[in-house]
């Protein structure tokens, strides 16, 4: 080669001379490299090492918040009522998505969504999309089976209600708040502590890899045991739906209780709402349970309340007579009979069974406004009954000294005008008349459960406004205004029925509406022994009177509530009873 | 054929053997940094990179072979071509992972920057051998820079700051070796930090960003992350590392760009401060044979060749490895023979194979 043997030239050997300067350049900077990647190794600085970690921290772990499953709802008899299922949350990770034409397509065909959107945002730039929230356990599935990358189904918890609609305003509902969910309204609101799982919050590993293990579901919200009976509850929705079907009610309750215990069997109110799809309810009012919610005046049926204060304060005995003139004028109003006519001479039973405006006003006025107003509250008028459910109203009674008293009360109360009392207070009342004169506490829930530990509930006694004999005697006189009165319809064959009518008008802000009733009828039975109470309202039926409209929807629920609740005909009952035995001998 | 005996008896083994070490361990690495991943783009990287390194292999032989000479001859040619690949880019280029518009889609993607490095070596080379008697001349200095500006220009509009500073270094390090004087060498500092203000302006968005997160590290930073779980990386290996495959902030993502601007991060994870003085020592070692090259080399332009390579080898790994230890701004440039990426791993392997060139017909007697 020509090359070998030329000299070096001058540039050369400049070049040879600055060569050792390169290398050391060379050198120097290898070391500096070096000597950075062993100072790399020790520990940071106190400052910058804290920072690092929370920055660390912040990748590896978050703190999160996992809120227990919150506990389930049964009816007596163990029917669940409110239960816990999963709905899916869709959403996609576009950087993930391999085929997003493809994804789109398959996503748009299970969501019934468009195509088109979701594949703009399967290509857009976004670390996360959502696609659907919620969607059905089966769709979530079908997603999930679809097993593309990227596309992530998240399960939600949600409130089921399996029995849809029935006691929706007993059972109230759940909707999701930022904390997760979270109930209103009836149990779920007034139990929301218990039924509430609880909320913990726990370091959760971020890494992909981290296996997340399954926590047990000891956070879990206590469980609830109603008094509600399933089938007595639909027994009372549908009756109660025949009835405002029947006579074009604009509302309506019905509310059944066992007096001995003040166990709440079932409590219907028209309009409801479906807890399972809450959001289809525009009114927020619906949601409120009418039983204990609305203060109505509860007219006539206040009158067995009248009777059996003035018995026992001993103003009057059962023998007590009057002569009814068919008007009597107190504080400066007249009090007229509801047919307008003049009894004559008639005791108190009559009172009843003829329900004499005039007579109750009469015995009330006997009693004075001190004992009267003192029995009524007795009896718990004026406040709540202290129910465990949400949104219980107290209701009104005007008592001498309030600022809203009038004389007028005096006579009016006694026939259940001028007061204002939910159906429960009411029916609570009657109770105590049904029960041997002991007011028991009305209850829904009868058990708590928490985990394995079992709280029974026990049965409470609200207050005695009555002795036995008094409601002995008063039962004695409502089985008479069934028998006797205009109240014949609600009478059920082979039963003694105690009940009473009533037909109040409605009170407006000025008077009382045109020829609209709030027809009712209460009653219970078998009327020596009581198991069942019953109180139905009719808000403005066709057919006005109490004793045309309520008292026949009554007589069916007796006759149904006697096959459901295993109440044996008198008859059977008061032989077995007369041979030493029991009733309870039947029950299976 | 004693032409072929002497190729083989003049070969540069031990160049040879630092180099497909350095290949090798930047396979294993992208092998490491892409596991499990699942974005195409990523997963072509390994078996793309194997390829380029074979091809890359064969282009060292073939270029050792060809008299490196005959390349000088050819210089005006490679210039125009040169020139031409870098305007076809401003016209028809694509975007690459930086953003800048530096690649070319020619059914595959090649990067003529990386190319454009090499043939500015043989061209300058030839340019400085020619002109070394005039080099005390400020015009001659000019004229080299004239030169150098054409190609420089037109990778700064890119915008691809990195590769215009490696043309500059190239440049310097050439007129440096081919004997620039003193006085010139400190007219050109002053010129140099006369021009900083002015380059500044001109800079993008994101390249003062890398700048400025340098100089004063802000938690608002865009690279603020990456530049911190790198030095976590690193600081993860040890002194032996996690073992390979085995770094968990590699492995689960909390380093990105692993297999190109961060890779020296991974190495220093899964392999500790030992693996990472082994990169720096073999490189070290591929730069001292081509030091020893330049010194032995038969002409001037071998000499410069060798100079020209020697320097962007240098540059991109100080660069690089700097970037990782956070002694340097964020600049994209990879790490030679190790990052992913075939057209700059071909163009370093078209540097040792010049130099291959030269030592095979460098001077018998040294």
């Amino acid at each position: 080669m020509a090359a070998v043997a030329q000299p070096q030239s001058p540039q050369q050997q400049t070049l040879r001379r600055r060569l050792p300067f390169v290398i050391a350049v060379l050198v120097f900077t290898a070391f500096t490299l070096l000597i950075r990647l062993v100072w790399f190794q020790s520990p940071l600085d106190g400052r910058v090492l804290s920072y690092l970690e929370t920055i660390r921290d912040a990748n590896y772990r978050q703190l999160q918040s996992l809120p227990g499953e919150r506990g389930n709802i049964y009816d007596r008899d163990g029917q669940p009522l409110a239960v816990n299922a999963l709905r899916y949350e869709v959403g996609i990770s576009p950087s993930l998505i391999s085929n997003p034409r493809r994804t789109a397509t398959q996503l748009a065909a299970i969501l019934n969504l468009n195509e088109l959107d979701i594949y703009n945002q399967a290509i857009s730039d976004q670390q996360w999309v959502l696609l659907a929230r919620p969607v059905s356990a089966e769709i979530g599935q079908q997603i999930a089976q679809l097993d593309i990358l990227g596309v992530i189904v998240t399960p939600i918890p949600f409130r089921s209600y399996p029995q849809g609609t029935l006691g929706a305003q007993v059972i109230g509902f759940v909707a999701e708040d930022p904390n997760g969910l979270r109930g209103y309204y009836g149990v779920e609101g007034y139990y929301e502590d218990q039924l509430e799982g609880r909320v913990r919050s726990e370091e959760v590993s971020n890494i992909p890899l981290d296996i997340v293990n399954d926590r047990e579901v000891n956070d879990r919200g206590d469980d609830l045991v109603l008094t509600i009976d399933r089938d007595i509850q639909y027994l009372a929705e549908s009756e109660l739906n025949l009835a405002i079907n029947a006579t074009g009610a604009t509302g309506g309750t019905i509310l059944i209780m066992d007096p001995r215990t003040g166990d709440i069997l079932a409590m219907a109110s028209y309009p409801s709402f479906d807890p399972n799809n809450i959001s289809a309810t525009s009114d927020p009012d619906s949601f409120r349970n009418p039983t204990i919610s609305n203060s109505v005046e509860p007219g006539s049926i206040m009158k067995v309340v009248t009777v059996a204060a003035a018995l026992e304060s001993g103003v009057i005995t059962p023998n007590w007579t009057y002569n009814d003139q068919g008007i009597i004028n107190i504080g400066g109003i007249d009090i007229r009979n509801w047919n307008r006519t003049a009894a004559g001479a008639v005791d108190v039973t009559q009172v009843l069974v003829q329900s004499l405006n005039v007579g109750a006003a009469t015995i009330s006025l006997t009693m004075g406004p001190d004992r009267f107003f003192a029995m009524m509250q007795e009896f718990g008028f004026g406040q709540p009954t202290g129910v465990d459910l949400q949104g219980e109203e107290a209701g009104l009674l005007y008592v001498p000294g309030d600022a809203e008293y009038s004389e007028s009360l005096l006579g009016t109360v006694a026939f259940g005008q001028g007061i204002s009392v939910t159906p429960l207070q009411m029916l609570t009342a009657v109770n105590a008349i049904a029960n041997g004169g002991l007011m028991m506490q009305p209850r829904i829930v009868t058990q708590i459960i928490d985990d394995n530990q079992v709280i029974n509930s026990q049965p409470t006694v609200l207050g005695r406004p009555i002795s036995s004999e008094t409601a002995q005697i008063v039962t004695q006189m409502m089985v008479r205004v069934v028998q006797e009165g205009v109240d014949g319809n609600a009478s059920v064959p082979g039963y003694t029925i105690a009940g009473k009518t009533g037909t109040a008008q409605i009170p407006t802000p000025v008077g009382y509406e045109e020829n609209a009733s709030l027809a009712s009828f209460v009653g219970f039975f078998p009327a020596d022994d009581p198991q069942v109470s019953v109180l139905v309202m009719l808000e403005r039926p066709q057919g006005y009177w109490g004793s045309a409209t309520a008292a026949p929807v009554f007589a069916r629920l007796a006759a149904r509530l006697a096959i459901l609740l295993e109440i044996p005909q008198d008859a059977v009952r008061l032989a077995l009873l007369g041979q030493g035995g029991s009733i309870d001998q039947l029950a299976p | 054929m004693k032409q072929s005996s002497g190729f083989w008896r003049q070969f540069d083994y031990l160049l040879f053997l630092f180099t497909v070490l350095l290949i090798i361990i930047g396979i294993l690495m992208i092998r490491s940094a892409t596991l499990g991943a699942i974005d195409p783009e990523l997963i072509r990287r390994l078996p793309d990179q194997i390829n380029y390194a074979l091809i890359g292999i064969v282009l060292v032989f073939v270029l050792a072979a060809v008299d490196y000479r005959l390349l000088g001859g050819v210089h005006n040619w490679l210039y125009l071509a040169m020139v031409f690949l870098l305007l076809l880019v401003l016209l028809f280029g694509v975007e690459g992972d930086g953003g800048a518009r530096s690649w070319i889609n020619f059914g595959i993607r090649i990067q003529p920057a990386e190319i454009a490095k090499i043939i500015i070596i043989i061209t300058l080379g030839v340019f400085f051998a020619q002109n070394y008697q005039q080099l005390d001349k400020l015009s001659t200095i000019v004229k080299s820079l004239v030169h150098l500006a054409v190609p420089t220009l037109l990778i700064f509009v890119q915008p691809d700051l990195g590769m215009a500073i490696v043309f500059l270094v190239l440049w310097f390090t050439m007129i440096w070796g081919a004997g620039l004087r003193l006085k010139h060498l400190g007219l050109f500092v002053l010129m140099g930090l006369l021009a900083l203000p002015i380059l500044w302006d001109r800079m993008e968005l994101y390249q003062r960003e890398r700048i400025t997160s340098f100089i004063a590290l802000s938690p608002d930073d865009p690279s603020y992350y990456n530049i911190l779980q790198a030095q976590i990386t690193i600081g993860n290996g040890g002194w032996i590392g996690r073992g390979y495959a085995q770094g968990p902030q590699s492995q689960l993502r909390f380093l990105r760009v692993r297999h190109t601007d961060f890779i020296f991060a991974v190495i220093a994870e899964e392999f500790g401060f030992v693996g990472g003085a082994v990169v720096i020592v073999l490189i070290g070692g591929v730069l001292w044979r081509v030091a020893i090259a330049a010194r032995s080399a038969a002409d001037p332009l071998g000499s410069m060749i060798c100079y020209g390579v020697a320097s962007f080898i240098f540059f991109q790994t100080v660069v690089s490895i700097g970037m990782n230890l956070r002694l340097l701004p964020v600049t994209g440039l990879t790490l030679p023979f190790i990052s992913s990426g075939g057209t700059s791993l071909l163009s370093t392997l078209a540097g040792i194979g010049l130099v291959q060139s030269v030592i095979v017909r460098r001077r018998r007697l040294t």
